[in-house]
């Protein structure tokens, strides 16, 4: 037997653990799955949050689009009551202009 | 009973349908209006409207209360370089007096003078007053306005002191209007023109 052989049948030798190895090898085990639960749990909470960030975008993008519509929708409706204002005005300027003349003419 | 929905909704529909003008025949004269002013609002578009005016403001107010029955509101109005070569002829608004020849239209003003030309009519259905319309026409200048919906003539005083002739209107006696100019038909008789 050489020198070689001796090391490897010294370094080989079955030894015992020392005690609570298996617990610790256990407690470590159980360790990355409690880690992994909590993980899983942040990005179901991170992709909720998301997606409640994302429906309220679109809620608030909505309610401006709709603030948007309405106001312009108003603007036209006040031009076009004043232009129908504005017309229905000149229409009764112009009947008081005649209704002069011939008051006028039934004078003379 | 499908057959007589249909049928009830096609009334419906194509009495909604009669007030309203159809304005295209304007169209044309866009290009050579040297400003104009188009606005086309069906019913959403008024309520939504005026879901945006403001009660606290006192012309917004009375703006609400005027369009409160409006179901659209369509306006044309168009005006031209008195010096350009484009010259707007009454028998451009043909297209447009032809659509109102129907009984549900009633003439409540024609003042027609030289090259100026004046209408208001008024669309009844079963007898109450569902729509307007508004034609005045000048060499320079072409308005046409189709209010469909208006219900009580007294709404219109928000826009101007016509509503107190548009009152005696709605009274059903004819109203003060010179010589030269066509009143009003009562309720249900036809008007031999249209």
């Amino acid at each position: 037997m050489n020198q070689i052989e001796r090391d490897l049948r010294e370094a080989l030798r079955r030894r015992e653990a020392p005690p609570g190895f298996a617990e610790r090898v256990l407690a470590k085990t159980r360790q990355p799955e409690a880690r992994g639960h909590w993980g899983h749990s942040w990005v179901w909470l991170a992709a909720a949050a998301l997606v409640l960030l994302m429906i309220g975008s679109i809620g608030v993008v909505r309610e401006q689009r709709r603030q948007a519509e309405g106001e312009r929708a108003k603007e036209q409706l006040m031009v076009g009551l004043r232009i129908t204002g504005a017309k229905l005005r000149d229409v009764q300027d112009r009947l008081a202009t005649i209704q002069q003349r011939a008051l006028q003419r039934s004078e003379q | 009973m499908r057959k007589m929905m249909v049928a009830v909704w096609m009334m419906i529909t194509g009495t909604c349908l009669a007030q309203q003008i159809d304005l295209k025949s304007l169209d044309q004269f866009a290009a050579k209006a040297k400003s104009k002013t188009e606005i086309n609002m069906d019913e959403s578009m008024v309520k939504s409207a005026s879901d945006f005016l403001n009660q606290g403001k006192k012309d917004e107010a009375a703006v609400k209360q005027s369009v409160k029955d409006l179901k659209g509101f369509f306006l044309r109005s168009y005006e031209f370089d008195k010096n350009g070569p484009f010259k707007f002829r009454l028998e451009d608004l043909k297209p447009i007096l032809d659509q109102i020849k129907g009984p549900n239209w009633t003439s409540f003003l024609r003042n027609q003078e030289d090259d100026e030309q004046t209408e208001i009519l008024f669309h009844r259905t079963n007898g109450q007053i569902d729509g307007l319309l508004l034609v005045a026409a000048e060499p320079g200048e072409i308005t046409v306005i189709n209010a469909v919906g208006i219900t009580r003539l007294e709404d219109l005083s928000a826009l101007g002191e016509f509503g107190k002739l548009a009152g005696q209107s709605q009274n059903k006696s004819a109203p003060n209007v010179p010589p030269g100019t066509t009143a009003p038909k009562p309720e249900g008789q036809k008007n031999d023109d249209n």
